[in-house]
């Protein structure tokens, strides 16, 4: 829909026009992203919050307004409960070595999904391993299915077992399920009053999966958390610029963004936090900016949210990232949703026509967005993005940093088509016929 | 549009060279690629300073199904000490293709498995000899 301002778009790889189908990674940038960034080196690059003289103060004015930009984007109540960090990864760091640092005790119970990204799993085990506390997962629907893949089939006794060690090692607490259709990938919840107790002192979770695409429903889970005392943080890397999100209304104590991947430059993240709880949380690096005075052996710290931004910010991406902002308002957040809704709907009723294919996450567009993984049969996902590759066609294969998760899918790795704001049904046509020419290329040769 | 996927490389994943197991090997080693989630197991049978047989059992992808499968072909009969001199270009030759940064990996699991277990050999060897000549000085 937007696609003529995005210059990279107009390139040929080998020899074909590009079809961009791993936004879930990173995003394409608009014009006006790539203009911010540079003019903000050409006209108004210094150091923020210190110079007196001119440039500085355009400096200090353009990242702070960056700042607004993100407050009124996530509809937070004050300017100061956002903070900039490098990414999500950071901003998820930054809580959990912080306020967990704080308030997690030996015994206590850290609930996650099965569903999270690394960045939301591994800084929450290396916190459970320093204090003792424990990790629990909600459980995602999913319908056993048996490893039919050739390239599996060697050694499928070795694959199950690694499956269910890996399972075993995360704890999980895994419920007989029998799935209905449409509701595979999906949360399940009704496991969740049980997950939750007294100990559990904070849910984190994706509020939209990097892998199945699931849309998750933060809303009732926030609601369930702080009835029992938990707090929430949503890793909300998938869902900006796909969703609108209302951190007031989700009421979640924490939301964390990734500019690289709404359209933004890379090395900008955000962490949002309720003033209540950024207030009380200890700096999570020390240095410059984020004091307030400093003697010899004593320092005090910075005012919300500076405390947590030591050292010289990454400023030309932080306006970047405003340009981002501005250029997903212009052209609206529900059209946006709109047409990725629309897009996934389409990519989904054209890969069924494939045989054997299968989608992991919600088979309808309900509930999901456009991020879809999925294998084919014969082709293992490495191969086929290989192929697709040379058809212009540029998709992710692995296990995109949910190695668990695949685990529990049964699969080592996948293929995963993501979408953006520029992609096409055409995008989604190319994508096809350059799977439907790698089966046949597999099958031709057997 | 020259084609990544040669009838080659087809051709060694679908029809592996000595895929299976060696009853008395010298040497098994196993190689993973948890990024893929590649995993190859490689059995040796060495006599003298040759390697007289190899096997292997993987899954993975294509590239480095096919990969290891050349790579049986090639160290058969080969000396121990000849093995490290193997590269990467040997198998992409044999494979007529050239593999982008990001499937190196894929080739090499195989290749670095193989070298990495002989290296250990022949340290191993050297050092049970020098332990050897110490003693008898």
């Amino acid at each position: 829909m937007n696609n003529s301002q995005f210059p990279i778009l107009k390139r040929r790889i080998s020899g074909r026009p590009l079809a961009y189908l791993d936004s879930a990674s990173t995003t394409q940038k608009p014009q006006v992203v790539i203009e911010a960034v540079s003019n903000f080196y050409r006209r108004h690059n210094a150091n923020v919050h210190r110079g007196i003289y001119v440039l500085s103060q355009e400096a200090t004015r353009l990242y702070e307004e960056a700042r607004n930009k993100v407050q009124r984007f996530i509809h937070a109540k004050l300017r100061e409960e956002i903070v900039f960090t490098s990414g999500a990864t950071e901003a998820i760091n930054l809580v959990v070595w912080t306020w967990g640092h704080d308030h997690i005790k030996r015994g206590d119970e850290i609930l996650l999904t099965e569903m999270e990204h690394h960045s939301n799993l591994v800084p929450w085990q290396m916190l459970a391993k320093k204090k003792g506390a424990r990790l629990k997962f909600i459980p995602i629907m999913h319908n056993h299915n048996p490893l039919n893949l050739p390239y599996l089939k060697r050694e499928r006794q070795i694959t199950e077992t690694s499956a269910l060690k890996m399972r075993k090692g995360q704890k999980t607490e895994t419920l007989p399920l029998k799935v209905r259709k449409g509701r595979e990938g999906l949360l399940d919840l009704r496991s969740l009053q049980k997950l939750i107790t007294s100990k559990t002192k904070i849910v984190a979770l994706a509020h939209v999966s990097n892998v199945l695409g699931a849309i998750n429903p933060v809303a009732q889970i926030i609601k369930i958390a702080h009835r029992n005392g938990a707090l929430v943080l949503l890793d909300g890397a998938q869902a900006g610029g796909h969703i609108p999100v209302d951190v007031q209304k989700l009421d979640c104590d924490f939301y964390t963004l990734s500019g690289h991947k709404m359209y933004g430059p890379t090395g900008i993240g955000v962490l949002y936090g309720k003033k209540k709880f950024l207030k009380s949380m200890p700096p999570y690096q020390y240095g410059g900016h984020m004091i307030k005075s400093v003697g010899w052996e004593t320092a005090s710290w910075n005012d919300l949210p500076y405390k947590f931004e030591a050292g010289t910010a990454n400023i030309a991406e932080a306006v970047g990232l405003k340009a981002a902002i501005q250029f997903l308002d212009s052209v609206g957040m529900n059209q946006i949703l709109n047409h990725e809704k629309k897009l996934t709907a389409y990519a989904l009723q054209r890969a069924a026509e494939i045989p054997g294919l299968k989608v992991f996450g919600p088979e309808t567009p309900q509930n999901r967005l456009g991020v879809i993984s999925f294998t084919v049969p014969n082709v293992p996902p490495h191969d086929l993005a290989s192929i697709l590759d040379q058809f212009g066609v540029a998709v992710r294969a692995g296990h995109h940093c949910a190695m668990p998760l695949h685990g529990k899918l049964g699969v080592e790795a996948t293929a995963r088509v993501s979408l953006g704001i520029y992609n096409t049904k055409k995008d989604i046509d190319k994508f096809i016929e350059a799977v439907k020419y790698a089966i046949v290329l597999f099958q031709n040769n057997s | 549009m020259r084609l990544f996927y040669s009838k080659i490389i087809l051709d060694h994943y679908q029809r592996p060279r000595n895929f299976g197991k060696l009853k008395k090997p010298d040497l098994v080693t196993k190689e993973l690629n948890p990024l893929c989630g590649d995993e190859i197991t490689i059995y040796i049978e060495i006599k003298k300073t040759k390697i007289k047989n190899l096997k292997f059992e993987a899954r993975g992808c294509a590239l480095s199904l096919a990969s290891a499968s050349v790579l049986s072909e090639i160290v058969q009969n080969k000396s121990v000490g000849s093995i490290q001199k193997i590269a990467r270009s040997d198998i992409e030759k044999r494979l007529k293709v050239k593999v982008n940064k990001a499937r190196e990996s894929c080739m090499t699991l195989a290749l670095n498995a193989v070298k990495n277990t002989v290296l250990n050999l022949i340290k191993n060897q050297t050092s049970k000899r020098k332990i050897t000549m110490q003693k008898k000085n």
